[in-house]
Order: structure tokens, then C-alpha cells, then sequence
């Protein structure tokens, strides 16, 4: 058993007979009685009613893959004919092949569904190129073929067809021999010769189990339920009296010398295997080989058991399939014509691991020849916006430091507007991008001052602050002073709740002390009654 | 061409099919082999890549803070010329003051002083009530040029209450040689 049989998709086998059509998937089976129009096609009712039937049988669903139907189909409208091609090259082969055909057939290959063979020649060599090759050629009406292969195709099978009398050899016990097959039906009978285990003539013979019926009928003057009952009790000793049984043995023997003389027309060969229910109950094998005389020794072969088991199961027959190659097929497709045209499907998955095991073998590298062009490019660029980078440090060292040197010059005003007192003036005041801050002017006393480098303090804004010098007047009516202070580094500015510069300047334009007085310029006020201010360091407690 | 016999025959097809497997295997080898330098050298771009991609991510931080800082400022330093900045901040400072209501007095440039990267120094003179003042000193860090306020002093107009008197001195940043200079290693 090959390790991939389990990719196979199973096979369904058909036998497709004169009146009927048989169908076996597994242990199931089908027989369809099949209805014909005088052509022999099948009735519109008939091909309807099979195809809803297989429906039914099958019961496949829309995902499941195809099965594949190996169809057999009788011998009736069926040519065979051994042809010898002179050497050729593949090439050359097909082109002679359908020359022969049609010269050798009724019908030209277009309008034929037919399958060929090569033979193993008698003198033991091979088939080749530079030697004459010999087939077996086997054609039927394309029409006949199509009809069922379309039924098939609608029930979502894939069929494939070949002769029930080629499945029916491959029980022969000795397949590679010379022998002959006959199967024996009702009304007709299937011959079918080999030659050293290829078909050498197929034939129908006008001889049935309804011949030899009605020869006992004839020859009793019987009615044909009578003849039939008698006729199976052939070899039993019920029959009604000895001139009764003398008259029923001459008629059978009678229509066996003339089957006899039938087959010795078509050449009898050695040995003959009698196949077919009819043939068992007429002792068809063992009366024959009387009527042949000669040494011809016929056998009966039990195809297989039970009457609804087709022929067909010879090919499934354990052991065989080493043994033979597959059948003949009859191609529906010219184009695939050719002797190995049952491709096995696991081949097909074969060769598709195959090509993925490629692909993931080969994809590290396709990678890299497919995307090393494109990721240069984007590399190539790349570097050329990477020499940007500098520039970018060297600009945002700029913006930072351009930022960063901004003095908050209104929001030191805000500061110094927020912490003055009503009567203060200043006359002077001069800021630097270092910090520092310079005020001069006057207050009216010493408390103000004090109170003023409080709040500049408290603020959080400056680092120091220093009243650099603050000298009463002469009329003790306000104290002139001097301060200067220094504003914090950025980072300690930062902490404090920072007022945003808009707000600074909406702040310093409150007309409240600078700018009014400034505006003003008017004397101050008087200042209040009290103890003057003391100075910067107020004077140390005792 | 006498004709071969079948052991002639046998013996070529073993030669050919030893050869055949020979040329296989050492074709298949160099092939793989080159497929391999290839594959490294690709690999090294794609390390070359991730890695040029990393110190460019780096920098989509600082490009996000120029942006901002260049928003706040109003500057973009790729357009500004050496040749003309000065005028054109000079320019701008008159507009702004005249804008905001604050009268001008004169204005000296001083000459710049290049160690510390500054182009020219201007010194203005001006009077005017408070909120022009300090529109005019709020409205100089938005100028959109490299201008450092330097010094700010302020006094009454004792002839015209309710006026204050002006004098700044601004600094104009040389961008020219920041952009000479040599950035550190991050």
C-alpha cells in the first residue's frame, strides 16, 4: 500500500448495462433500472430520474472534494482493434494513432470517446521510439460516453469510463495468459479473447439465458413461466417424466452446439471462462467444455457475491492492483487520450508539497532578491535625510537657547506693580538680560520699604533683593530709595505660577501705584502717623 | 555511426548520470553559496535599516519640540539670511512699536561681537503710554527674528505725564554661526 493512499479521493464504480445502471460506493449500492429511446440514448424521464437518484445515493455536499467514478459500460456499440504503428517519437505518436483510427474505425476520432494501450510484443521486446508499436485501441460513439459523463459531472463526480468486460478479466486467475471470457446475460452474451493478457477481439454473441428459454418453450409447446421454472431445475430429478427431461436436454444441448459453433467461429482458444448468473444455473461451463470437445476446458468464475455486486469490484480486488496496471480508459477529452490518463491524485498532492517545500526553502532567499532593490533605495534615502539630523540639533539649540535668553521682563514688572504701595514713585527703572533689576524712587516710609522687599521676596521671584540705599527727606515726608535685586534662574522660576506674559502686562497697566504715580507725578501723600520704617537690617534687639 | 550495444549504451547512461549528479551537487553548491552572500548582505542592509530607522525615530521627538519652539517664536531659522536680517528686524521693531502706539525716538546699531554669535546690537529710544510699552516689550519675543531683549529701562517723560520713556537695547543672534557649529554627540 502506498504511504499517500490516504490522499486518494475514494472511487465510486459504476457498471452501466443495457437496461440498467449499477452504482457501488463502499458497502452501499444502487441498481437503476435504465429506460432507452429506440436510438438507445436514455429517455429525458430516465436521465432525470438518475440523476436525482445519485443525488440521493451520494448525499455529497458542496465543500466535499469530487469523487471519482470509475464507469464501466458494456460491450454493445464497442469497437476493438489491435493496431500496429510504425516507430515513431511521442510527437509523431498521437498524429499516427488518430490516422489509424480513422482508417480503422466507422466514425472519424472527433465523433469516437476511445483509449488505447500499448501491447508487450510477442517477441519480448519492448515498446520504443525506434521499434513498431502495437495497441489496443477501443472506441465508442463520443455521444453514448457524454451522456452519462454529463450526468456524472452534474452529481459532482468525476468519471472516468472503461468496459465492464476488461474489470471482468482482471478475476481471471491467470490474467497474462491466452484465454477467453464469456459472459452470459439474458438476451445476449459478452466474448472477450486475450492474448498473452491483452484483448485481442470483443464481440457480442446472440445468445442469452432467454435462448435457451425459449428453445424449451418451442420444443414443449410450454408457456415461458413454465420453461423458465424448467429450465432452472435443469440438473435436478424433478423433472416431470424421462421424455420430458430427454426433450428440455436436447434443447439446451441443441442451443449449446450452436453457441459452440458461434465461439469456434470467433476462435475459442484454450481455455474459456464462463462468467454470469445464467451461466451458473445452466452448468453453462461444464456442458461448453463437452460441446468444444477438443481439449478446451472452460470454468465458471464467480465474479463476485451477490446479485447486486457489480463486476466492477474485480478492480478493486486486493493484490490485483500491483499485479495489473488499471484498466483501459475510454477518454470522453481527445486531449487526454493517452493510455496513463488516470492520473493518481496523490501525485497531485505530491507534486503540490513538493512546490511548497520549495517556497518555504526558496522564500528567504526570493526575499532577497525580490526586496534588497527596494530596501537600497529606502536606505539611500534614508542616509540622505539622516545627514539632516544635525541641522535639526543644530537649530533646536538655537530655538532652546534663543527661548531660554528671554528675559521675563514684564512679569518682573508684575511682580514689582503687585508688591508697591499707594505714594510710591518710582523715577527709574532698568532691567538686563543677566537679572538684574534696578529701581529708584521714593516711598513714604520706611514700613513701605520694608514691606515692599517683603512682597518682592515673598514673591519667589527674585533671589535677592537689596535696598541699596533709602534716605529720608529733610521733611520726613517720604523716603528715597535705592534697590536692586536679581531675578532667579530659570529653573527656579519655573516652580512658581508663573504669569503668563499677557497677564503681566494687563497687570502692569492697573493704574495703581507706579503708573499712577508716574502719570501722575503728583507729591505723595502724607505718610501715616508712626514709627519710621526701620532700614534694610533693622537694628538688632537688645 | 556503428550502432552502440546495450553495454555502451549502460555505460553512458551511468557516465551521463553521474555527471549529471556531479554537475547538481557542485552547481547546487556554489548557487547555494552565492544565494547565502546574497541573503547576508541583505540581512545586513535590513540591520543597517532597523538601526537607521531607530536614530530617526530618536529625532522625531526633537522635531516635534523644534516645531513647537519655532511656533512659539515665530521663527524659522532655514529662511533667515545673514545678509538682511538686521534690516528686517529693524524694520519689524518700528512696525510693532508704531502698531502698538509707541513712539520712537532714535535707534543705534552697535557693531556685533562674534564670540558671543550675535550679528549687531540696537539700542531704541522711546516714549509712550504704559500698555504701549508693554505691547512693545511683549511683542519683541514674537518679532520673528533671533532678537534678545538685552536691557530695558524705564523712566517717566517728565514733560508729558502720564508717558513713560523707552530704552531697550536688543541683541540679534548670528544664526549663520550656530549653524557652523559642531553638534555634540548625543
Amino acid at each position: 500500500m502506498s504511504g499517500l493512499d490516504f490522499l486518494k479521493s475514494p472511487w465510486l464504480y459504476v457498471e452501466i448495462g443495457q437496461s440498467s445502471l449499477k452504482v457501488l460506493n463502499g458497502e452501499g449500492g444502487l441498481d437503476f433500472p435504465l429506460d432507452r429511446q429506440e436510438n438507445g440514448r436514455l429517455t429525458r424521464l430516465c436521465r432525470e430520474q438518475l440523476t436525482r437518484s445519485l443525488h440521493g445515493f451520494l448525499q455529497r455536499r458542496r465543500w466535499q472534494p469530487r469523487m471519482r467514478a470509475l464507469c464501466a459500460i458494456g460491450a454493445r456499440g464497442v469497437s476493438l482493434r489491435r493496431l500496429t504503428l510504425p516507430p515513431a517519437t511521442n510527437e509523431e505518436f498521437e498524429r499516427l494513432l488518430r490516422l489509424q483510427i480513422e482508417s480503422e474505425f466507422p466514425l472519424p476520432p472527433d465523433q469516437l470517446a476511445w483509449g488505447y494501450r500499448r501491447v508487450k510484443r510477442e517477441d519480448g521486446l519492448a515498446n520504443g521510439p525506434n521499434s513498431s508499436q502495437e495497441l489496443v485501441v477501443v472506441a465508442v460513439k463520443k455521444e453514448f460516453v457524454v451522456e452519462y459523463s454529463d450526468i456524472f459531472s452534474e452529481c459532482g463526480l468525476n468519471p472516468v469510463f472503461t468496459l465492464t468486460a476488461f474489470t471482468r478479466g482482471r478475476i481471471i486467475p491467470q490474467p497474462g495468459g491466452s484465454y477467453a471470457v464469456l459472459d452470459v446475460g439474458h438476451t445476449q452474451s459478452e466474448w472477450m479473447s486475450v492474448e498473452n493478457g491483452a484483448p485481442n477481439s470483443l464481440r457480442i454473441l446472440p445468445w442469452g439465458r432467454d435462448t435457451v428459454t425459449r428453445a424449451i418453450e418451442q420444443r414443449l409447446g410450454i408457456s415461458r413461466g413454465e420453461a423458465e421454472q424448467l429450465k432452472i431445475n435443469l440438473d435436478a430429478h424433478n423433472t416431470p417424466d424421462e421424455e420430458t427431461a430427454q426433450k428440455i436436454q436436447s434443447a439446451v444441448e441443441a442451443e449449446l452446439n450452436s453457441l459452440a459453433e458461434l465461439l469456434q467461429s470467433t476462435g475459442t482458444g484454450q481455455r474459456i471462462y464462463v462468467t454470469g448468473i445464467s451461466a451458473r444455473e445452466l452448468d453453462l461451463a461444464h456442458r461448453l467444455a463437452k460441446c468444444l470437445g477438443d481439449g478446451v476446458a472452460c470454468e465458471h468464475l464467480e465474479s463476485v457475491s451477490g446479485a447486486g455486486r457489480s463486476a466492477l469490484l474485480g478492480v478493486e480486488q486486493p493484490g490485483d492492483k500491483n499485479a495489473e496496471p488499471p484498466p483501459l480508459l475510454i477518454q470522453v477529452n481527445e486531449a487526454e487520450s493517452g493510455e496513463s490518463l488516470m492520473r493518481p491524485a496523490p501525485w497531485k498532492w505530491a507534486a503540490l508539497a513538493a512546490l511548497l517545500a520549495f517556497s518555504l526553502f526558496s522564500l528567504p532567499y526570493a526575499e532577497t532578491f525580490l526586496m534588497k532593490s527596494g530596501l537600497s533605495r529606502r536606505l539611500a534615502a534614508l542616509k540622505v535625510e539622516k545627514q539632516r539630523l544635525p541641522e535639526i540639533d543644530r537649530e533646536l539649540r538655537f530655538l532652546q537657547y534663543l527661548k531660554d535668553s528671554q528675559p521675563p521682563y514684564l512679569e518682573a514688572l508684575a511682580v514689582v506693580a503687585n508688591a508697591t504701595q499707594p505714594g510710591t514713585r518710582f523715577d527709574s527703572v532698568s532691567m538686563n538680560r543677566r537679572g538684574d533689576l534696578s529701581l529708584r524712587g521714593f516711598m513714604r516710609d520706611s514700613q513701605q520699604v520694608s514691606d515692599f522687599r517683603s512682597k518682592l521676596i515673598s514673591s519667589g521671584f527674585f533671589s535677592t533683593v537689596v535696598v541699596e540705599e533709602q534716605s529720608p527727606t529733610p521733611d520726613r515726608q517720604r523716603v528715597n530709595l535705592r534697590i536692586s535685586a536679581q531675578f532667579k534662574s530659570t529653573p527656579g522660576r519655573e516652580t512658581l505660577p508663573m504669569i503668563p506674559t499677557a497677564l503681566a502686562a494687563a497687570e502692569i497697566e492697573k493704574p495703581k501705584v507706579v503708573a499712577k504715580e508716574v502719570r501722575s507725578n503728583t507729591p505723595p501723600e502724607r505718610a501715616a502717623p508712626g514709627p519710621a520704617a526701620p532700614g534694610t537690617n533693622p537694628p538688632p534687639k537688645p | 555511426m556503428p550502432a552502440l550495444s546495450d553495454h555502451e549504451k549502460r555505460t553512458i547512461r551511468y557516465a551521463v548520470v553521474g555527471i549529471s549528479i556531479y554537475l547538481v551537487l557542485f552547481g547546487g553548491l556554489r548557487g547555494w553559496k552565492y544565494l547565502e552572500k546574497k541573503r547576508a548582505d541583505y540581512q545586513h542592509l535590513v540591520k543597517e535599516a532597523s538601526g537607521l530607522k531607530l536614530e530617526v525615530q530618536h529625532y522625531e521627538t526633537k522635531v516635534l519640540l523644534v516645531k513647537k519652539l519655532m511656533e512659539g517664536l515665530r521663527i524659522d531659522p532655514a529662511k533667515l539670511s545673514r545678509a538682511s536680517v538686521v534690516g528686517a528686524t529693524s524694520s519689524a521693531i518700528q512696525k510693532a512699536a508704531a502698531t502698538g502706539g509707541l513712539r520712537l525716538g532714535p535707534i543705534r546699531e552697535s557693531p556685533a561681537r562674534p564670540a558671543t554669535k550675535e550679528l549687531a546690537s540696537m539700542q531704541l529710544e522711546g516714549a509712550g503710554p504704559v500698555p504701549a510699552v508693554t505691547t512693545f516689550l511683549h511683542r519683541l519675543d514674537t518679532l520673528g527674528y533671533p532678537v534678545i531683549v538685552d536691557s530695558v529701562q524705564l523712566s517717566p517723560e517728565l514733560t508729558r505725564p502720564g508717558m513713560l520713556k523707552l530704552n531697550v537695547t536688543i541683541i540679534i543672534l548670528d544664526f549663520d554661526q550656530w549653524k557652523k557649529e559642531e553638534v555634540p554627540n548625543a
